[in-house]
């Protein structure tokens, strides 16, 4: 059997308390200390081999554990970005802008303004699904234009957009609003024929606290009386 | 002499000591709660079956996927015995298996390797 607690450094530790028998006794021959000497030197050099292997070992096992650590970290935030980006335009997809809509509205104001590419299906219909892509993204690009640094463009839907301004009160996000929509109605889709391009827009703003979805259906709400009313315009939530 | 047998579990190798047939194996992952109780029976068994050999060709597998700077340590005593084994007079085969692209362990095998001259090393990479 085994001692009862068994140690790593059980032997050294024997070698130790022989080499120290034999120092602490006054009288071992010269001889005796020589072989306790010689003892010594051979454990000591076991002990130096084992560990200069062991730290080599260690060593390589622990780069080669930080580069794999290095690489998951790396596919972990490629993940995370998929899991919160729209594959085509990269802007946020539905998932992410309610997420962050709720952050946002439980510690401050939010502007809401939610658009509508018009007559997007004939778009697709006469020119393809290609070219309605390249539209999408072209309405991605010319709402990113007009954003304040803290704004965040989402597609919600097909053809739906959603931006949140957590800096900025009605007239500012209704103002914001009207620049995007001038920015998409003058802007060069690079069409097979020569079509303009146009949004809808309707535009909410809710206090810090309210709920995400009402402000979300007010703002729904103004965009439907938009494009009731013509299309390629803008409407208030509050001044239906 | 009685052969020794210890089922593998999540962080222990199995243990198969063959040593009717002077064939022995350590095989699978090794990172015990504690190596020096583990290992200690284990090596224990070794010496004395190795102390009874003589002129003997004994083979021993390591197959080890993984093992723990604790197990490394005793790893280290597993060599030293077979080392002293082969100096008595008896013709000792480490088999070292590690995985094609463990570059790690194949490096560590030839360390042991360098460092056990008596034995002879063969490597294995599965």
């Amino acid at each position: 059997m085994s001692q009862p607690n068994p140690d790593l450094f059980d032997q050294e530790n024997l070698a130790l308390a022989a080499a120290r028998s034999t120092f602490e006794s006054d009288t071992a021959s010269s001889a005796q200390y020589r072989e306790a000497l010689g003892e010594l030197i051979n454990c000591y050099e076991r002990l130096l081999r084992e560990t200069s292997r062991l730290i080599r070992r260690s060593d390589r096992e622990e780069f080669e554990m930080n580069q794999l650590n290095n690489r998951l970290n790396e596919l972990a935030s490629e993940l995370e970005y998929r899991a919160t980006h729209d594959a085509l335009t990269n802007a946020l997809n539905r998932g992410a802008v309610i997420a962050k809509a709720n952050q946002i509205i439980r510690s401050q104001g939010l502007a809401i303004i939610v658009l509508d590419i018009d007559f997007f299906k004939q778009v697709n219909d006469s020119f393809g699904h290609l070219v309605g892509d390249k539209v999408i993204c072209g309405v991605v690009e010319a709402v990113e234009r007009c954003l304040p640094e803290s704004g965040l463009v989402g597609r919600v839907g097909g053809e739906e957009f959603t931006v949140l301004l957590q800096d900025s009160d009605y007239t500012q996000a209704f103002t914001i609003a009207e620049h995007i929509r001038a920015e998409i109605a003058g802007w060069d889709f690079s069409l097979p024929q020569p079509r303009q391009i146009t949004a809808s827009f309707g535009v909410s703003w809710t206090p810090a606290g309210a709920s995400f979805s009402i402000a979300y259906g007010a703002a729904d709400e103004a965009l439907y009386k938009a494009k009731k009313a013509g299309r390629n315009r803008v409407m208030r939530a509050d001044q239906l | 002499m009685e052969n020794l047998y210890i089922a593998a579990t999540p962080s222990s190798p199995e243990v198969n000591f063959d040593f009717a047939q002077h064939h022995l194996s350590v095989r699978g992952e090794s990172y015990p709660e504690n190596a020096a109780a583990f290992y200690g029976d284990i090596i224990k068994s070794l010496r004395d079956y190795l102390a009874l050999c003589t002129d003997t060709s004994i083979s021993m597998d390591i197959a080890l996927a993984y093992f723990n700077s604790s197990s490394t340590k005793m790893l280290f005593n597993i060599f030293e015995a077979l080392n002293d084994a082969q100096r008595a007079g008896n013709k000792i085969t480490v088999n070292w298996y590690h995985d094609e692209e463990d570059d790690t362990m194949l490096e560590f095998g030839q360390e042991l390797s360098d460092d056990f001259t008596d034995i002879t090393f063969i490597n294995h990479a599965v």
